[in-house]
């Protein structure tokens, strides 16, 4: 049974087979007993009726003789109409006083038959031989109609009647073998007719189920052409008015909606995109149009720094000057999460001094420790190599991030960074860094949220402490992002601990050795006269100009001015320089396209001159915007000017020139 | 298949045969004192079988019994008769000794007593005249029906008739009535 329901569950086909065959087993079966019950009643009816009237026949037969009371021409007549008939074993004639006139004993008269014909012949007319032999002798009944199916019988009385009153009534025993064999045929025709009705159908059914499980097993398979194309273009083109018509309408709207969705979706995701984009391109501009005067900030700070000022200038200067780099570092930090948020972050791989990174570190905020009078100290492990391969510049980022927030928050007591050592193999090594301070620490359900963007441990430290809260969020993005992690322990009022685990490459000795003499020879200082170096600086920015300009005759190079890239081209034919010093973003012509002139359609001798790129937009892409262009190397601003004195020196091959400090 | 009153045992069996014994004698012994009821019986049986030309009937629809000689059956058939219909004609019964005081009879009953001659006499009598339409019956009267009557009771309940007769007196006799004669005659006394 249960298979069968799980048959029935699986195919339509089946189903489908199986209700057809079901009904049209009900309906033959229904139809062929309600035939044959009235069959059989009309039968039985007319077998009564004909038994009726031969009782009848015998009955007007035999007035006559019952009036005169001459049984012998009854008992002749009766043998008569009687023997011819198979099925009536008893026939009696009553008279009108009810008794028994005339006897027809089928019994009595085989009987007779098997002894001999002549006794036969002469008891056709012996009453009371054949009384004396007969089965059973039936008593009177007027009227009377006795179908005993069961018992294979029927009695009937019938009566002929005249003026006067009851003649004669006759009785007749009839067989039902005809009955009883018809009901034979009926079992017979009834698994005839059923089988036969069976057969035919589950041969048409297979076809004909076709034209309602084709269409449905069509919708499937279309369907699951259309979610595997994923192509929501395709429509069932089947045209129908049943109701698969209305599911295939229905479902090729369902189709049309759900591609007009996809539309609507791409659109939304471009324009989501262009968003994206133009925030980054406001993000580039951005960074361009802020670093470009803080740049001047800087640079004329420093300016001012090497001129003759009084203490108190001295310490204005100071204060001047902190300012400028807190704003730069809130800049580069929100500069940072867009990066980061828009996966355009890559990590260089160089030589990292772990010692020299992280005392660097000490040593930036040892004015501030010292004034809060924390100890500071650095706890490398022995185990740690000396150098590793990474982003220096990015593992100094989270190192500042976390060991300033240290500082920040613990007032008395000390801050130990340190460095264990937690995995080693032939190629790579995952230290394990930590800022462990005795601040005032961080309640535990705020744990969890100080890594988010934008947050601090509560609203009040904003207030207190001040902070863009975007610090420890990018510090752990970083982190993550060179497959690292960052977790923290923290007890409010005795401290936190920020751990943080990168995997760097092994630095390699071949590699060492040629770092090395590099190192050693930008450490070199050996002084060499400045043989007169003419620099060209293509820069719109007046602050740069005049910036730029005043650091290069600091530092003895002859250099000249051209206020756009147009400019710089008509310059750079009339004359030869050994560099130019180029601005990307410019009036009238950028830098880029300027580059691209001088190395595409200049003479040979001065194609090929370095051009350093300056540019404000600190974004992935814009090195190799400027390399593309054909530029040599680039200098992001603002710039230090010690960094802006080494790439000039490399690439005009001149050793440092004066040094003025 | 199963019968009924097929496990009759002999007892039973006996019992009703001796019930059956008893009533045919019983029949029998009424037979003798019966006789007349019978016959009157009988003639009613005859007058169902017969049938009449319609001109037979004029007066009434009545069916007229006339017995000629010595009545032998007294009270009984008037009593028989009485609120008895043949195909739709009540009896009505007359009594006399000549064939003109029974003018207008349907049936002509002749009771025993009366010589050959006389017989022969009578039924000349009855039937010299054409549309008699009369059924003469013989109550045992010997040569009755040679002599032109047609239906001459035996003993027995048996009868024989004469069925030159019946056609020349226009009657139609009913095949029954034929095949349950003794004795079927088709003579003709002239």
């Amino acid at each position: 049974m249960t298979q069968i329901k799980k048959i029935l569950s699986q195919s339509l086909r089946y189903k489908l087979i199986g209700i057809i065959m079901f009904v049209s087993l009900i309906a033959s079966s229904f139809s062929t007993i309600l035939f044959c019950a009235y069959d059989f009643q009309q039968y039985k009816e007319n077998f009564i009726k004909e038994t009726k009237q031969l009782a009848k026949i015998i009955g007007d037969n035999n007035d006559a003789s019952v009036e005169l009371q001459q049984f012998t021409p009854a008992q002749r007549n009766l043998n008569e109409l009687l023997s011819n008939n198979p099925q009536i074993v008893t026939g009696v004639i009553f008279d009108k006083e009810q008794r028994l006139f005339a006897i027809y004993s089928k019994t009595a008269l085989s009987q007779a038959k098997e002894k001999n014909d002549d006794l036969y012949n002469r008891i056709i007319l012996d009453k009371d031989w054949q009384i004396s032999h007969a089965d059973f002798i039936p008593s009177f009944s007027q009227n009377n109609t006795t179908f005993a199916l069961l018992e294979n019988f029927l009695d009937i009385y019938v009566s002929t009647f005249d003026e006067n009153g009851r003649i004669n009534t006759v009785y007749l025993r009839s067989q039902l073998t005809s009955i009883r064999e018809r009901i034979t045929t009926y079992f017979f025709m009834f698994f005839l007719i059923v089988g036969s009705v069976l057969i035919f159908v589950s041969t048409l059914s297979v076809p004909l189920q076709r034209s309602i499980s084709k269409p449905i097993l069509d919708l499937e398979r279309t369907a699951n052409i259309i979610s595997k194309k994923k192509d929501y273009s395709i429509r069932i083109k089947d045209r129908r008015d049943d109701e698969i018509g209305l599911l295939i309408d229905a479902f090729n709207g369902m189709l049309s909606k759900i591609e007009l969705q996809n539309e609507s979706l791409i659109h939304a995701k471009e324009v989501a995109e262009s968003s994206a984009k133009a925030k980054q391109e406001f993000l580039a501009n951005m960074s361009h149009e802020i670093r470009t005067p803080i740049n001047g900030v800087m640079g004329m700070t420093d300016l001012l720094q090497d001129t003759e000022l009084n203490d108190e200038q001295q310490h204005l200067l100071k204060v001047l000057k902190s300012s400028a780099s807190h704003l730069l570092v809130v800049i580069n930090d929100i500069l940072d999460i867009s990066k980061i948020e828009s996966g355009k972050l890559s990590f260089e791989e160089q030589v990292i001094n772990v010692k020299e990174v992280t005392s660097s570190i000490l040593d930036a905020f040892s004015i501030q420790t010292d004034q809060k009078g924390l100890n500071t100290i650095l706890d490398i492990s022995k185990k740690v190599p000396e150098k590793i391969v990474g982003d220096p510049v990015r593992l100094k980022q989270v190192l500042i991030n976390l060991y300033s927030n240290a500082v920040k928050f613990t007032f008395d007591g000390s801050i130990i960074i340190s460095v264990r050592n937690k995995f080693e193999d032939d190629n790579k090594v995952t230290l394990q860094f930590s800022v462990k301070d005795t601040g005032i620490g961080i309640e535990k359900d705020k744990i969890d949220h100080i890594f988010n963007s934008f947050t601090q441990a509560s609203n009040e430290t904003t207030r207190k402490f001040g902070g863009t809260g975007l610090g420890l969020s990018i510090s752990k993005q970083l982190v993550e992002l060179q497959e690292g992690k960052m977790y923290i322990e923290s007890t409010v009022d005795l401290g936190s601990t920020f751990y943080f685990e990168i995997t760097f490459k092994k630095y390699e000795e071949e590699a060492k050795v040629s770092t090395d003499t590099l190192q050693q020879n930008n450490l070199t200082e050996v002084v060499e006269e400045p043989t007169s170096k003419h620099i060209l600086l293509v820069e719109d920015n007046e602050v740069n100009q005049m910036l730029v300009l005043r650091l290069l005759k600091k530092w003895g190079y002859v250099s000249d001015l051209a206020e756009n890239g147009k400019i710089a081209l008509e310059k750079f034919k009339e004359k030869d320089y050994d560099l130019i010093l180029m601005d990307v973003h410019m009036p009238e012509m950028d830098g880029y396209s300027a580059t691209k002139e001088i190395r595409n359609s200049f003479p040979a001798h001065k194609k090929d001159i370095p051009i350093i790129a300056m540019t404000a937009s600190a974004l992935k892409g814009e090195f190799e915007r400027c390399k593309q262009a054909g530029m040599n190397d680039y200098i992001s601003k603002p710039f230090k000017k010690d960094n802006l004195l080494q790439k000039v020196q490399d690439y005009t091959n001149s050793k440092e020139p004066l040094k003025n400090e | 298949m199963k019968k009924p009153f097929l496990n009759i045992s002999p007892l039973h069996l006996v019992s009703v045969l001796t019930v059956l014994f008893i009533l045919v004698s019983h029949q029998e012994s009424r037979a003798q004192f019966d006789e007349y009821e019978r016959k009157a019986g009988i003639i009613n049986t005859f007058a169902k079988y017969v049938n009449w030309p319609s001109k037979a009937f004029v007066e009434d629809d009545k069916l007229v019994l006339g017995i000629l000689g010595d009545d032998p059956f007294g009270d009984v058939i008037d009593n028989m008769f009485r609120n008895r219909y043949v195909n739709g004609r009540a009896w009505e019964i007359r009594r006399a000794q000549t064939i003109r005081e029974l003018k207008g009879s349907h049936i002509v009953f002749m009771a025993q007593g009366f010589k050959n001659e006389e017989v022969k006499t009578f039924l000349q009598e009855i039937y010299s005249r054409n549309n008699s339409f009369v059924l003469t019956i013989g109550d045992n009267i010997p040569n009755f029906c040679k002599n032109g009557g047609i239906i001459n009771l035996t003993p027995n309940g048996l009868y024989t008739l004469n069925i030159v007769s019946a056609n020349k007196a226009q009657l139609t006799i009913d095949v029954k009535l034929l095949n349950l004669a003794s004795d079927i005659i088709p003579y003709d006394p002239d």
